[in-house]
Order: C-alpha cells, then structure tokens, then sequence
C-alpha cells in the first residue's frame, strides 16, 4: 500500500495522518466543505472535498479514492467504519478497506448472531436466548429458564439503545412486541434476543486485533464501567483492581 | 544564523545570570532559553489549506467572471459523451438552463451536469479527463 485516503475528521483523522507518516504512507485527506479549515489538511500530501457536510456518503469517499489514486481507505472511528456495505464497496472497487473484512463486521454486527458464533467457538457467552427470539411465548420460555431478571436488546442495536429490563413475565409480556416494533424503527430491523440482567457488574472490554494473516494480540483490558443510560462515557485502563492474569488469561481464551 | 554566533551567545549566557535571551537579524531569530531547545522561529510554520476555489482564482491572472459552476460530486470530468463526440460546450457558446455542460463519471456512473441558469460560457477552467473534486470550479457563466 502506498497512499491512504483517510474518510473521517477531527483528532482520529490526525491520528491516522501520524500513523501513515510513521510507516512512510502517503495520506489524502477527505474534508467536507464544513471542515475545509480543518488543522490536519496542510498536513496530508493531498486533499479532496467530498461534499457539503457528510462522511457518511460511500460512493463520495471511493470515488475521491480513485480520482487521488489511493489505494487504501481508513474509516477511523464512527461514520462507516462499521458498516459493512461500505467495507464491501471500498472491496469491490479494488481499493483496500483499513478494518476488518466485511463478513467480520455483518457478523460482530448483529449482536444475536456474534453470540451464537463465540458460543460455537466454545467462548462463555451470558446465558440467554439461541439466537434471535420472535415468539412471545419462546421469550417467555427463555426468560423463566435463565432467571429474571432478563434483558432484552436489538440485534442491531446500537449506542445504548434497543435495551429494555425485566423483573417478571407480566411486564415482558406486555412490552414484547412493542420492543420489537421500536427496535424495526431505531435500527430498521426488529430482531432481538435476550440475555440474563447482572445487577452491577463490571463491563471489562478485551480489544482482539489480527491482522488477516493469522497473527491476533489482544490489547489488554479497558474498564467500561462508567455509563449513562447504557453508554460508555468514560474508559480507563487498566480496569482498577482485576489482577493481571485474569486479563491475560480471558485474552487468551479470546485469541 | 550563523552557527558561530549563536555558539557565542550561548557562551555569554551561561557566563552570567541571563535565562533567556531572543536575537533577531533581518528575517532570522533565535531564542535561547536555560536548560531549553534552540528552536529557529521561522521553521515553525504550518502551511495554510486553502479551499480549491481560492487556490485556482489565485493561479489566474483574473478574478473569475460571472457564476462559478462548481462540480456537484466528485469523479472525473468529460467535456464530451464519447471521446468521438463533439465537446458540449465551448468558450463562447451561449446555454439555457438545463442544457448539458459535461459529465462527472463518478464510480463508473456517469452524471450530466446541466447548467442552472442562462447565459454565455466565459471560461472552461478543466481540462478533458481531469479528476474534479466537489465544488471545483468548472466553467464560469455570465
């Protein structure tokens, strides 16, 4: 790979423009008009206008990959970095999409399925539904076996929504179908499935990186804890007070 | 800067009590601080981004004249259907909104850009084959 076009704004942008100097890439930076004073531009080797406001527009962002003769994409963070329509897209023009190949993305996407492949793979997973749930009376079935209280989640949900708690059968029953309904509107699909409620816990995240040849690390452990309404606001690590082999020793169960 | 005389002052600083100490020359300055970096000034510039509009009015002679048809995507411009076709539009001609001015071929689609007003085509400001990106100038129109 010679030149990047590097698809996002602001500090990841930066972050990316650095990497690429760092390993002697050449970087085109993408830019909306709204952002033509960025601070990173004058120090990309190119750059090109995409549009009037939006990173989010797939065929503006190949096509000013073709037109600057890059040959590599970087999404950063955020807009389509998880999209997997557009990893295929930057594929199929013949371009190389920077992230992980887009049956990867579908796949961890949608929340239901990701479950259903690390149980296959022998990784504990919460206990919770086989898949998506579509029947009230199987939520049901699935809720009294793993215990309230249960939740339940979109499978492409998404940033803290399409998550609702249950305490008993009556209040799930009445707010099933409703749930799915919503989660159709929110991420225009209805699947969901359910997983057992832990009350406090703490939500660790192990961040596993390959590099499509074979070779996976695992990056250590972040705490995730601190939330508001199911979003992470702040992450720290090393998470305080887990000792280091439990890490290690989850990372390599992951790997 | 000399070399030599910036070794000089660095010699006076630390023969007194002086903890920083700025020299300019014409266009040259240097600052040395205690325990700092000599940094020569005038390296620190970053170089401004400037907006392809502004970057090609400044490389012409003149000011553009009349309306400014920026490109409404990014691809690659053709003055033609075909590379048999007679250009659309040439300095001169007079166009009615709507007519065709060229094409932008955008991931193998190719998009008609039509003109949004009436009047004579002043200057076509990209060359046949030239990669556009969004809002660059392409022709003007008074």
């Amino acid at each position: 790979m010679k030149r990047v076009l590097i698809a996002n704004r602001g500090e990841i942008a930066l972050r990316i423009l650095r990497a690429c100097r760092e390993l002697g890439l050449e970087t085109v930076a993408a830019y909306s008009q709204a952002d033509s004073l960025a601070l990173h531009l004058p120090l990309a080797n190119d750059t090109v206008c995409i549009g009037k406001h939006s990173y989010l527009d797939s065929s503006q962002i190949i096509s000013a990959a073709m037109i600057k003769n890059c040959d590599g994409v970087h999404p950063g963070y955020g807009f389509l970095s998880e999209s997997s329509d557009f990893a295929l897209q930057v594929e199929e023009a013949g371009l190389c999409f920077i992230g992980p190949a887009a049956p990867h993305i579908e796949l961890m996407g949608d929340k239901a399925k990701a479950r259903a492949a690390m149980t296959a793979k022998g990784i504990p997973v919460l206990p919770g539904s086989d898949g998506e749930v579509t029947r009230l009376d199987d939520a049901c079935d699935c809720a009294e076996r793993i215990g309230f209280p249960v939740m339940v989640k979109a499978s492409h949900g998404g940033g803290g929504r399409g998550i609702q708690i249950f305490d008993d059968e009556a209040s799930l029953r009445s707010a099933f179908e409703g749930l799915r309904n919503e989660a159709e509107q929110l991420f225009g699909n209805g699947g969901v499935y359910i997983e057992k409620w832990l009350d406090a816990p703490r939500h660790i995240e192990i961040q596993v990186f390959g590099d499509g040849n074979g070779r996976v690390i695992h990056f250590g452990a972040r705490e995730c804890s601190i939330q508001r309404r199911h979003q992470k606001l702040l992450e720290e690590t090393p998470p305080p007070g887990i000792p280091v082999d439990r890490i290690s020793g989850a990372g390599n169960v992951l790997l | 800067m000399d070399i030599r005389k910036v070794k000089k002052l660095i010699e006076m600083m630390e023969e007194s009590d002086i903890s920083e100490i700025e020299i300019k020359e014409g266009e040259d300055s240097v600052r040395i601080s205690r325990g700092g970096v000599v940094v020569p000034l005038s390296d620190l510039k970053v170089p401004e981004h400037k907006p392809i509009a502004d970057r090609l009015e400044t490389a012409a002679d003149k000011p553009f004249i009349g309306h400014v048809v920026g490109a409404p995507m990014v691809g690659t411009f053709y003055r033609a259907a075909s590379p048999s076709s007679p250009s659309f539009v040439e300095t001169g001609d007079a166009v009615s909104e709507g007519d065709t001015l060229c094409i932008i071929e955008s991931m193998k689609m190719m998009n008609y850009i039509k003109a949004e007003q009436t009047g004579k085509i002043e200057a076509i400001l990209v060359v046949n084959e030239e990669p556009v990106e969004f809002d660059q100038p392409l022709f003007t129109i008074s």
